[in-house]
Order: structure tokens, then C-alpha cells, then sequence
């Protein structure tokens, strides 16, 4: 066997090697996940992105519309982003401490980890757009990336953005193959002629993807969903894990381009310093105005078109010709990033940047407390207001949550040195309980980024 | 960025170094496949399990019973991933060895993952939709953090693994069983004085459901479908194979595959860590294990199958009357009864000439398991001979049989003159991303290999 003595003791990173705006970083994405994510603790999934189905109007419809407008898809840009960074960083820093394959090993126990968290936050949290998950598995596969070169990695990166707006648009035109074909049958005289059985399910399919996107079906699914999670455990299991289930097995298998475009972008953007601030402001400053910029045009119109198809799927198939989610999904990512990086560079915002920072050093721990918090808050075991508040009251909520988060991290890590299930997560990694009390002595060396 | 690691050494393996038997096992798996995956190639989905929409007679029944669930079925599936456990396990303590730094850890992270895009190949475009290298390849990369492992906790997984199984199976048929069973309450009610509710309305349409596609009408009417899909146009072929695919590659992935296959390639793994793969370990253990596995197994498949006979391969009425689901017990038990079998065959030294018939075909292995795809893709899809759903059961080993005879052919033949098949090349060359040495010559200059 390959001798398996380190060169150094094995451990998490010490206080002095985190690379601080990171920290800041993830810290704002974190927080930013959740205004993301409260739809999704508060609404009936139907209605989590579609004002229509409850006549949603006034603040609400507002709230709607800019987040869904500026922000959708960005937080989890930028959390995949540090995500690809901290691969790269975690992998080069035991690299320089340690012999041979070890390092490969502590990182597939840390991946390992990873996706018992997830499923634990999916099945027993019953969070199901956990992305813990999708990421654990991710994150194995960028392994085979992570010595590549920036231009290389931007090329994937590219390949993805490519990829996945191929799929989005595959899986529409294979939507309009339904309905055409489905018309053909309908205006077939059925008094005259009998249909076959290819033809009864096609027209079956036409119909199915109508009558889910007529409003009664969806309030009929959102109302079933409300019952089922303000009920007992066993009914609130049953539909949480069937969503997990399935975000897990599609989301993670069809979409995948989708996170892995901002996980090489983040790996790209670590290795040339992008992503720690060491970039030229000029770069920013393109980032932000031709991302957003760009994004946000292109974002509206991506909207617009949801918008004048009554947000009904079936409407939007047969309409709109081409989706370009990804693309404007990806600008606007990229300019949220910019306009962060520029206030970081601009050296006024220190004390924004200070604020985030503790959050974002227990990133996992806030994560998961956010999946815990709306369990309880929401979810019928708990106060039960799930499909009770308004959409805009939701982003009160978040507010409140962000205030607890920010607190208490900067409470916790004035006495421990990580987050509790930062603890838990790298004593398993190394298999070893880690130093947790917070004290002057840097013995202890290397660690997760 | 750090320096890059010596890669000089960093090459597919000699054929010195490889293992013979092994090759001779993989052979006999990769033939012993086509047996198992046959129906799937040539009967519609419905029909494969199900005796009851085929045509009957007793060699039909007896070749549906022998070589599917009675007795050979998942043993070479089993075997397979035992081997594939083991390759791994050799592939990265070759390199381990031979390359420093996580030079090994990246190349077996490479060479699944160009796993992982040949079984998309040969799922999407060769449209095979049982293809099973993509979860060998997501099963392995998982599996990478239990390679140093001792055999005593490696077989604590598998029995986790097969645990896990276990659980999972008996989950959905409980979760079915309850279906029915309020579905059959509520059929009881007598609606013309009490109306049903809505959720009354749902749970009876989903017993329903059950019932109706358990009837040998709704069964025909969906090999008929299906058949004109696989005999039909390049598109509805595509339509159907490719749901298929993904179905496999995801539920099937996610419910059954990391389970069933990670459960194989730990025993593979710890069955080579005792030397028991090779043959090196001492007979009495082999004959125990046919013993066992086949005098335990055989009556528990015997027992598994004739209770889906006696309910006519009614679904519905297996579910309402089945009370513990141990098709991975059985399997796990019947195929170490056929490898303890086999590798008595191997130690008695009496069938040297089977091995050693079987052994270019399984350094062939990769090459022969896609050509198979190919070959029955050829036979039976529309966009070729378009045999799909026209043969009887036991017609389907006369096909079985005409490729065996031609892959165990060229396998000799090709070896004779080339280092490697084809597409194990391939594999290699994508692997270490540098042309690998194509044919045989006399200079052993080059090294390694994949194991």
C-alpha cells in the first residue's frame, strides 16, 4: 500500500489563512439563498414562482416581479461559485501538506459527508431544494478539473452555459411536438373515425399538459399540499420527500449544466483571483454594468414572456419560440458578483463586508439553520404558517431570519473556532473530534476553506 | 498552481501483470450478460418477467425459468461488479506505485468519468436502455472512499447495501399494499347514499389504476405499443428508448442501482482483498459457498417465482398477498452459489480449456458487452431486422448462442495481432489522454495498463 504518513499534522485551516472577502462572500450568499428559497418554505410549489395562482396583486405582485426580475437563479450562481473555489482551495492547501493520494482522500470523505447532510436536510429537515446534495456529487466530478487551467475551466464553463440552454430548449420544442400532435387528434371526427392507441395517448398528453396548466389544477395541487403539510408527521414526510425525491433525481440529472456553469466559473475565477477582489476594477465595472445591464434586459424580456402567457406552461410552449434562461440568468449572476466586488474593492464598505463575514465562516451551520427555522416556523409540526402568509410577508420573515443569523454567528465565533456543523463536519472528514473552543494557541494548522 | 506530477509512468498495464483469471471470470460474466439481457433486447418490457403474455409450452418456460429468475439471474450482473470492484482496487495501487501525488486519484476520477459518457452512448445512441456503465461509473467514483477498507468492514457495508435493499423494496410494496387497500375500502362505500370526497375520489382511481394494468388486456395492449415504438421510425425508437434510459439513470439509479451494484462491488473488492476472486483461497471455501449458495438460494428462488406464477404475474394480486419482498436476498444468495461453482470448476483443473476459451473475450470485456448492444440492436430494433417482440422465449438463445460463437471468435483473433479491443483503446487513450500503443509487437517498452 502507499505509505500514508502525512508530512503534517492533518487539520482544518487556522483563523489567520481564511481568505476573508470568501468568508464575506458566502456570507452575503448565504443570506441571499434564503430570499431565494422562502417561496419555497412558505408557498405551495405551484405558486412559489407564479403570482396567477392566488391573484396575487399590488405589493405582493411587486415583490414578485423584482425578485423573479433581478434576482432568480443569482445567489445560487454565486454559492456555486464558492463552491468551485473552495474545491480548488482546500485541494492545493492539504496538497502542500501532505504525501501522495491523501489529500484526494480527505476530500472524497468531506464530498461523502456532504451528501449525508444533504439527505439529511432533504429527508429528516425535509427541505426539498436542498442543494447539499446535487453538490456533494458535483464536487466529485470537479475533481478531475481542478488542476486545469483558467481559459480550460472557462471553456467548460461555457460548454455547460451551452449545454443546459440546449436542454431548456429541447424539452421546449418537445413540449410543441406534444401539442401539435395533439391538435392533429382533437380535430379528428371521433363519431367517424376510431383513434388508436398511439393516437388516444397523444391526444391524452395534449390534454394532460393543458388541464396542469389551467388555474383550477393548480390551485386543486396548492390547496392538497397546504392539507398535507399543515397535517401530521406522516402526511408532511410523504410530500416533502416526494419533492426531495424529485428534485433530486431530476434536477440533479437534467440540470446539472446549471450548477456546474458557475462551480467552473468559480474555480476559473479562484485561480485568477477574480473571486478574492485581486482583479482590475475596470473588470468589475464590466461585470457589473454589462451583466446587468445585458441581464436585466434580457431578463425582462425572458419574464414578459411568462407574463403574457398567463404564466400557463402550456401557453408559453406553444408560444414563445426560444428560452434563454441560462443565458440572462448567468449575466445577471455575473453582474450581481461585479457590483459585490466593486463595493469590496472601493475599500467604503468595510463594515458591510465585516458584518457578513462570521456569517459566511458558518455558511453550512446558517444554511442549515435556515432549513430547521422554516421547519418550524412553517411547517404544521411546528406554527403550522405554510400557505398562510403573504408573498411580501415572506420577505419579512427573512429579514427577521437574516438578523438572527448575522447575530448569532458573530456571537458564536467570538467563543468556537467554526459553526457547530462546520465542527461536526470536519471532525468526520478527518475522523478526528476537532479543537472547538475558541483559544490563543495556533497548534492545530490546515482545514476546509 | 502546483507542479504537475511525473506522468512518464503513468500508462495501461502490461500483459504481464495482468491477472489471468480474472480475465477467464470476466469472460464468463460478460457472455453469461447477453443471457440476462436478452429478453430486454428482444421481448417488450411487459412480457419479460410476466410468463403470461408469451407464448407457453414448456421449453419456453424452462428456458424462462433457468436462465432468468429461477436460477442465473444477477449472478453475472453480481460477478460483473465484483470484477469491476476489483479492477478499480488494482487500477489505482498500480498507479499508486508507479505515479506520486494525486496523479492516481485524478486518473481513476478520469477514467469513470469517461465511463459515465460511454454508457450515455450507449444508452441515448446505442439505445440500450439496461446500459449499466453509467451507474458502474457513478457507483465507482462513489466506492472510492472505501478502497483501503478492510475486508471485515467492506462486508459490513455490502450487508448495509443489501439491507438498504431490502428496506427499499419492501418500502414500495407496503406503500402499494396500502393503496389497495384503501382503494378497496372506499369501493366498498355505497355511493348511491353517501357521495365520496375528493380524496376518496383520488385514492380509488389510484387503486384502480393497479388493477387495470395488472389485467392481461392493459398488458397486451402495452406490448403492442411498444413494439410498434421499437419496430417503427428512428424518432419513435428515440422517443421510447431514451424515456427508458432516463428512467434508468434516475429512479433506477437512485432506487436500485447504488444499492444493488455497490453491494457486488464491496463483496468484489473484499473477495480480493482475501484472494478469494483469484482462486487463491483454499477449495473448502468455494465448495461451501456453492453449497450453501446454491442449496440455500435455488429453493429460495424456486419459492420467489412460483409465487408470482400462482398468481398468474397478476400485479395486483401479487401485491395485496405478498408479505416480504426478497429478491435481493435470493440473488445475493444463488449468485455466490454459481461463483462458488464456477471457481470449483477452476480449481479442479478439469476445465482449463474453458477458461482459457473465455479469456481474450473477457480482456475483450468492454468491446464485447457494447458490440452486444449493437449486434441485438441490429437483430431486433425496427431501424434494423426488426425482430423485436416476434420470437418466442426460447427462440432468444439461438440468438444468444450465434453471438457468443462470434464474439469468442474474434476475441481470440483480435488479440492475437492487437494489445487491446478496440474500445478498451479507447478507453485507455481517453484515460491518460495520449494515444495508447495499438498492436502487438515483441518490445515490452510500455507498461501499464488498466486492470
Amino acid at each position: 500500500m502507499a505509505n500514508e504518513t502525512p508530512i503534517m499534522p492533518v487539520a482544518p485551516v487556522a483563523q489567520q489563512e481564511r481568505i476573508t472577502i470568501l468568508d464575506s462572500l458566502r456570507g452575503i450568499a448565504i443570506l441571499g439563498i434564503l430570499l431565494m428559497n422562502i417561496p419555497g418554505f412558505g408557498f405551495p410549489e405551484v405558486q412559489t414562482s407564479d403570482p396567477s395562482v392566488f391573484n396575487e396583486t399590488g405589493i405582493n405582485y411587486k415583490t414578485w416581479f423584482v425578485v423573479d426580475w433581478a434576482l432568480a437563479g443569482t445567489q445560487r450562481a454565486i454559492f456555486s461559485m464558492l463552491f468551485g473555489a473552495g474545491i480548488v482551495l482546500f485541494i492545493s492547501r492539504l496538497e502542500k501538506r501532505m504525501n501522495g493520494m491523501e489529500p484526494a482522500i480527505y476530500f472524497f470523505r468531506r464530498q461523502m459527508w456532504l451528501l449525508a447532510f444533504g439527505l439529511f436536510n432533504a429527508f429528516v429537515l425535509l427541505w426539498f431544494w436542498d442543494i447539499l446534495y446535487a453538490y456533494a456529487i458535483f464536487g466529485m466530478l470537479l475533481f478531475i478539473f481542478y488542476r486545469k487551467s483558467p481559459k480550460a475551466l472557462l471553456i467548460l464553463a461555457f460548454v455547460c452555459l451551452v449545454l443546459m440552454t440546449v436542454r431548456e430548449n429541447v424539452d421546449l420544442y418537445r413540449g410543441k411536438q406534444v401539442i401539435k400532435k395533439g391538435e392533429l387528434v382533437a380535430r379528428i371526427d371521433t363519431t367517424q373515425t376510431k383513434l388508436t392507441v398511439q393516437q388516444q395517448d397523444d391526444l391524452g398528453a395534449f390534454n394532460g399538459m393543458k388541464e396542469e396548466s389551467s388555474k383550477e389544477a393548480k390551485v386543486k395541487k396548492a390547496e392538497k399540499e397546504i392539507k398535507a403539510i399543515g397535517g401530521n408527521y406522516a402526511s408532511l414526510y410523504k410530500v416533502q420527500s416526494d419533492k426531495s425525491v424529485h428534485v433530486e433525481l431530476y434536477y440533479t440529472y437534467f440540470l446539472a449544466w446549471d450548477v456546474l456553469l458557475f462551480m467552473f466559473m468559480g474555480m476559473a475565477f479562484f485561480k485568477t483571483g477574480v473571486i478574492t477582489g485581486n482583479a482590475s476594477a475596470k473588470l468589475y465595472w464590466l461585470m457589473f454594468i454589462g451583466g446587468m445591464g445585458l441581464g436585466l434586459l434580457l431578463s425582462y424580456f425572458n419574464q414578459k414572456a411568462v407574463v403574457d402567457n398567463h404564466f400557463s406552461q402550456y401557453e408559453y410552449t406553444k408560444n414563445v419560440s426560444f428560452n434563454f434562461y441560462q443565458v440572462q440568468r448567468m449575466l445577471r449572476s455575473l453582474g450581481f458578483f461585479g457590483l459585490i466586488m466593486l463595493l469590496y474593492k472601493s475599500g467604503i464598505f468595510k463594515w458591510f463586508f465585516a458584518i457578513f463575514r462570521p456569517v459566511g465562516q458558518m455558511a453550512f451551520t446558517n444554511y442549515l439553520m435556515q432549513s430547521l427555522i422554516g421547519a418550524l416556523f412553517f411547517y404544521g409540526i411546528g406554527l403550522n404558517y405554510f400557505g398562510k402568509l403573504e408573498r411580501y410577508e415572506l420577505y419579512v420573515y427573512t429579514g427577521v431570519v437574516w438578523i438572527i443569523e448575522i447575530i448569532w454567528s458573530h456571537i458564536w465565533l467570538r467563543y468556537f473556532r467554526f459553526g457547530p456543523l462546520e465542527w461536526a463536519w470536519r471532525s468526520l472528514t478527518y475522523w478526528k473530534i476537532q479543537p472547538l473552543k475558541k483559544n490563543s494557541s495556533s497548534t492545530d494548522t490546515m482545514g476546509m476553506p | 498552481m502546483t507542479n504537475e506530477p511525473t506522468t512518464t509512468l503513468a500508462a495501461p498495464i502490461g500483459q504481464q501483470e495482468r491477472i489471468i483469471f480474472l480475465d477467464s471470470l470476466r469472460g464468463i460474466a460478460i457472455l453469461g450478460i447477453l443471457l440476462m439481457n436478452i429478453p430486454g433486447f428482444g421481448l417488450p418490457y411487459a412480457a419479460i418477467n410476466d410468463f403470461s403474455v408469451q407464448p407457453q409450452g414448456d421449453l419456453n418456460y424452462f428456458f424462462w425459468y433457468v436462465f432468468g429468475p429461477g436460477v442465473f439471474e444477477g449472478s453475472m450482473r453480481g460477478l460483473f461488479s465484483m470484477l469491476f470492484g476489483a479492477g478499480m482496487f488494482i487500477f489505482i495501487t498500480r498507479l499508486e506505485k508507479r505515479t506520486t501525488g494525486l496523479m492516481a486519484a485524478e486518473l481513476f476520477l478520469r477514467r469513470q468519468l469517461w465511463l459515465l459518457v460511454f454508457g450515455l452512448f450507449h444508452a441515448y445512441v446505442l439505445f440500450w436502455f439496461w446500459d449499466v456503465l453509467y451507474h458502474y461509473a457513478i457507483c465507482g467514483i462513489v466506492l472510492f472512499a472505501f478502497r483501503r477498507l478492510q475486508p471485515k468492514y467492506l462486508f459490513m457495508a455490502a450487508a448495509f447495501c443489501l439491507l438498504a435493499m431490502t428496506a427499499n423494496e419492501n418500502k414500495n410494496l407496503y406503500r402499494e399494499k396500502a393503496v389497495i387497500r384503501k382503494g378497496e375500502l372506499i369501493a366498498k362505500i355505497d355511493t348511491t347514499t353517501t357521495k365520496l370526497t375528493d380524496k376518496q375520489k383520488e385514492q380509488l382511481a389510484a387503486m384502480k389504476e393497479i388493477q387495470e394494468s395488472s389485467t392481461p388486456e392493459a398488458k397486451k395492449k402495452k406490448i403492442q405499443k411498444q413494439v410498434a415504438a421499437v419496430t417503427g421510425s428512428y424518432s419513435d425508437l428515440y422517443k421510447e428508448r431514451s424515456d427508458a434510459a432516463a428512467r434508468s439513470e434516475t429512479n433506477g439509479m437512485y432506487y436500485w442501482a447504488i444499492w444493488d451494484v455497490s453491494l457486488f462491488m464491496l463483496l468484489g473488492l473484499a473477495f480480493f482483498k482475501l484472494k478469494i476472486l483469484q482462486g487463491e483461497a483454499k477449495t473448502k471455501i468455494y465448495a461451501w459457498m456453492a453449497i450453501l449458495g446454491l442449496g440455500v438460494g435455488l429453493p429460495l428462488s424456486y419459492l420467489f417465482v412460483t409465487f408470482d406464477v400462482n398468481c398468474n404475474f397478476n400485479w395486483f394480486e401479487i401485491t395485496k398477498t405478498k408479505v416480504f419482498d426478497f429478491y435481493e436476498i435470493q440473488r445475493l444468495i444463488h449468485s455466490i452459489g454459481i461463483f462458488g461453482l464456477i471457481m470449483l470448476m477452476y480449481k479442479s483443473g478439469w476445465f482449463k480449456w474453458l477458461f482459457a476459451l473465455l479469456r481474450p473475450v473477457g480482456q475483450m470485456a468492454f468491446t464485447n458487452y457494447l458490440t452486444q448492444s449493437i449486434m441485438c440492436g441490429f437483430f431486433f430494433l425496427g431501424i434494423g431486422l426488426g425482430y423485436f417482440g416476434k420470437l418466442e422465449y426460447h427462440q432468444l438463445f439461438y440468438v444468444v448462442a450465434a453471438v457468443w460463437i462470434i464474439q469468442i471468435v474474434w476475441s481470440h483473433i483480435w488479440l492475437r495481432y492487437f494489445r487491446f479491443g478496440p474500445l478498451e483503446w479507447l478507453w485507455r487513450s481517453l484515460t491518460y489522454w495520449k494515444k495508447q500503443p495499438f498492436k502487438k509487437n515483441s518490445s515490452s517498452t510500455d507498461t501499464m495498463g488498466m486492470g
